[in-house]
């Protein structure tokens, strides 16, 4: 059996004994094929065969994906391969990242497997509500390949109500509307500044919906795209508020373009031990591993100790799987706290800090 | 405290002239024990900064003795002939001092001016850095209690938003330190606010020449060091303007040779987690950068200790590179000076000192330059964190308000 197709079954029937067998024998393929990666461990002073544990497998910024392709040479050109565009958002005037999947497939069982657990636990298919261009629209977006793979996988009917410029708020109300009317839960995924967007024109518009119960949102990208980012208890409140979804059923996803894996909140809907709404951890599904890692040794830091979110995700056998994120964040019980990008300058006083600067310049 | 900040408004203050000689001398006096690394107060506070801030002891004395080098008898004396015959008689009696936590004697120029120039001076210090100042004054009390009295220094937490208020309303000016929102909050006409700012410096061929070019290293290094980066003063970005091939990335070369050698004379400060991060992140860039064979060079200590970042010309992103802090400065060749202007537009009017380096032509021609943009403090390489006493802090609003003749 090919590494692809070790993976694949592996996300179809995880056995979570053989991750570290195989997450090896996915490095070592990566190292051989994939030039840029294998440059960079050698610069760590780093071969293949000396590798013995996940931990020691060296783990590539994500911003890597800007500047390099992580991939094995003609990877994006195979019949069939996909190159999914950072939003190049938080570095305005950078290069967007590069994601080249060599087999989407695999991609897709890996979105749909985890979002039936977390998302659809209860296996219903239901009206769907896209806040994010689909894949005819936006090819480049891995969120937009993903929504369009939730729609043909979970949806009844579905709208589409985003080009790649606007959320078409007008569309939908109407949607809204009609759930309303027919009483049949829905399901609406779209990003955080997407639904900030709607929150902000129910509630300028006095109108609130009472969605079926049973009906659930899904956000994802959090501050970015947003002027005054929405907290993510906020985003449940006015859920609550003017759509009638249970705090149970707003699940908040952290994904990007350089993993193919993603991770969902936890909450009383998809994981039954977990009883508090508000407290959220995200869970990984079982081929994605996730440590935070000392920014200064780049070692996993212990169980519920702050580092750099490091990630393992077998589904990016066709790139480089150990991807280190500009995130901080904790691990507990392998589920994960999510803090977000490091800010720095707590003491910078008259100094001026990285954050004020980007801020100033308009580039987050 | 807040009984202080009251009675501030009503303390002696504002009349220059012989007091302003007596007070020369006082704080001559008093900044002459603070040079010395062994006189107890200082002793005493740079290992509780230290300790607290997670500085080297060694590192902190240095950027302190930088900090103290221009206070000497003879500067505080000629500046007190300065703001006699100024005759300004309209200085503020009370003047209210909200320090800044990233830089342990930061305000120091102002307070000694406000003193000199008569006026009552109430320090409040900030939670991260409450001890600099309140040494020093007990260094006052203990030369001249009488002139001493014109200095009190208090301390509150950022939650007694209160006690912040009274002592903007009590005092006739107050200078703030600190970030541009710490200055915002406090919107008040009264106060002068010395906001967020950056420094670099700006290095010409003549002076990365053989028999220069480690001194020139080992200086832009020191500048570096010293308090570990965070301050307005902190080098940023070292610009070599024009330089033959290879010459620029040499000085970024011998720059990191000298902050690995400044490693064992000054160890380096415990980074703190979320900086930590972002050092990381300047060096994944510019490692993946290089990797995919953008004109980029990364040098590194084997920790987070120091980080140079070198780029070359035609490099994609041109805007100013603001450091994390903790010894991580970029090195960027540019062609000309006007390359050079157009890179420090994005940080126009926050920009606080300028190192220039170069033959005596090319200085000239920087310097002119620089006086173009507005740069309040021009100096050479390793000086940065030791500006004169009449250095025109932020702008030069508060010595203006304290010294300029109406």
């Amino acid at each position: 059996m090919s590494i692809y197709e070790q993976v694949l079954s592996f996300i179809h029937r995880p056995e979570p004994e053989e991750f570290q067998r195989l997450a090896l024998d996915v490095f070592r393929h990566q190292f051989e094929t994939v030039r840029a990666y294998r440059s960079y461990c050698e610069g760590c002073g780093i071969e293949a065969g000396a590798v013995r544990t996940i931990d020691d497998i060296p783990a590539v910024s994500n911003v890597a994906f800007k500047y390099s392709d992580l991939a094995a040479d003609g990877a994006a050109r195979a019949p069939g391969a996909a190159v999914f565009l950072t939003s190049g958002t938080t570095q305005g005037r950078e290069r967007r990242g590069r994601h080249i999947v060599a087999r989407p497939e695999i991609y897709r069982a890996s979105a749909i497997s985890h979002l039936s657990k977390m998302l659809f636990p209860d296996a219903r298919r239901m009206s769907m509500l896209a806040m994010h261009p689909t894949d005819d629209a936006m090819p480049e977006s891995s969120l937009s390949a993903m929504i369009t793979w939730s729609i043909e996988e979970f949806a009844s009917t579905h709208l589409a109500a985003a080009s790649r410029d606007k959320v078409d708020i007008e569309a939908v109300t109407v949607f809204l509307a009609e759930a309303e009317a027919g009483q049949d839960p829905v399901c609406i995924m779209g990003t955080t500044a997407a639904f900030a967007a709607l929150f902000s024109a129910l509630s300028g518009a006095g109108i609130r919906h009472r969605l079926a119960p049973g009906s659930r949102m899904m956000d994802t990208g959090g501050a970015k795209g947003q002027g005054v980012p929405i907290p993510a208890a906020e985003v449940i409140a006015r859920a609550g508020e003017l759509l009638a979804i249970a705090p149970a059923m707003v699940i908040n996803e952290y994904g990007m373009t350089e993993l193919c894996s993603q991770l969902y909140d936890a909450t009383p809907f998809n994981c039954q031990d977990v009883s508090d709404v508000q407290e959220r951890y995200k869970v990984p599904p079982p081929w994605l591993r996730v440590t935070a890692r000392d920014p200064i040794t780049l070692r996993p830091v212990p169980d519920g100790e702050i580092g750099l979110l490091t990630f393992f995700d077998l589904a990016n056998v066709g790139s480089v799987s150990a991807v280190m994120t500009e995130d901080l964040g904790c691990v507990e019980r392998g589920r994960v706290r999510v803090i977000g990008r490091a800010v720095g300058g707590e003491a910078r006083g008259c100094a001026l800090a990285i954050g004020q600067f980007n801020a100033a310049q308009g580039l987050r | 405290m807040s009984a202080s900040v009251a009675g501030a408004a009503r303390g002696p203050g504002g009349v220059a002239g012989p007091d302003a000689e007596r007070m020369a001398d006082t704080l001559a006096r008093a900044f002459a024990l603070w040079r010395s690394r062994n006189y107890a107060r200082r002793r005493e506070a740079v290992g509780a900064i230290a300790h607290s801030a997670g500085y080297s002891v060694a590192t902190l004395d240095n950027s302190i003795d930088a900090l103290l080098r221009p206070f000497t008898a003879e500067a505080l004396k000629s500046f007190a002939a300065l703001v006699s015959a100024s005759g300004r008689a309209d200085r503020p009696n009370t003047i209210g001092f909200i320090a800044a936590g990233n830089v342990a004697g930061a305000g120091i120029h102002e307070i000694a001016i406000a003193l000199i120039a008569g006026a009552r001076v109430i320090v409040k210090t900030a939670s991260a850095e409450p001890i600099f100042f309140a040494q020093f004054a007990r260094t006052l009390a203990e030369i001249d209690p009488e002139t001493a009295a014109r200095i009190e220094v208090v301390h509150w937490s950022r939650a007694r938003a209160d006690l912040t208020a009274a002592l903007v309303a009590k005092c006739e000016r107050v200078v703030a330190y600190g970030d541009d929102s710490t200055i915002e909050s406090l919107h008040r006409p009264n106060v002068i606010g010395f906001g967020s700012r950056v420094s670099a410096a700006v290095v010409a061929g003549g002076a990365i020449i053989p028999s220069r070019i480690d001194g020139l290293a080992e200086a832009l290094a020191r500048d570096v060091a010293l308090f570990e980066q965070l301050g307005c003063l902190s080098l940023h970005q070292v610009f070599v303007v024009g330089p033959a091939e290879g010459a620029a990335s040499a000085l970024a070369m011998r720059m990191s040779a000298a902050l690995e050698s400044l490693g064992k004379s000054m160890p380096p400060a415990r980074i703190p987690l979320s900086d930590a991060a972002q050092v990381r992140a300047v060096r994944e860039r510019a490692r993946w950068r290089a990797i995919a064979g953008e004109p980029v060079e990364l040098f590194e200590g084997r920790a987070l200790e120091w980080t140079v970042v070198f780029e070359s010309d035609g490099a994609l992103n041109d805007s100013f590179k603001v450091s994390p802090g903790f010894r991580t400065v970029h090195v960027t060749a540019v062609r000309n000076l006007a390359e050079f202007r157009e890179r420090v537009d994005s940080v126009a009017g926050r920009i606080e000192a300028m190192a220039v380096a170069g033959d005596e032509s090319e200085a000239a021609e920087i310097r002119a330059t620089l006086a173009t943009i507005g740069i309040p403090y021009v100096c050479a390489p390793g000086e940065m964190q030791s500006p004169p006493l009449d250095w025109r802090h932020g702008g030069g609003a508060f010595l203006d308000l304290m010294v300029r003749r109406r």
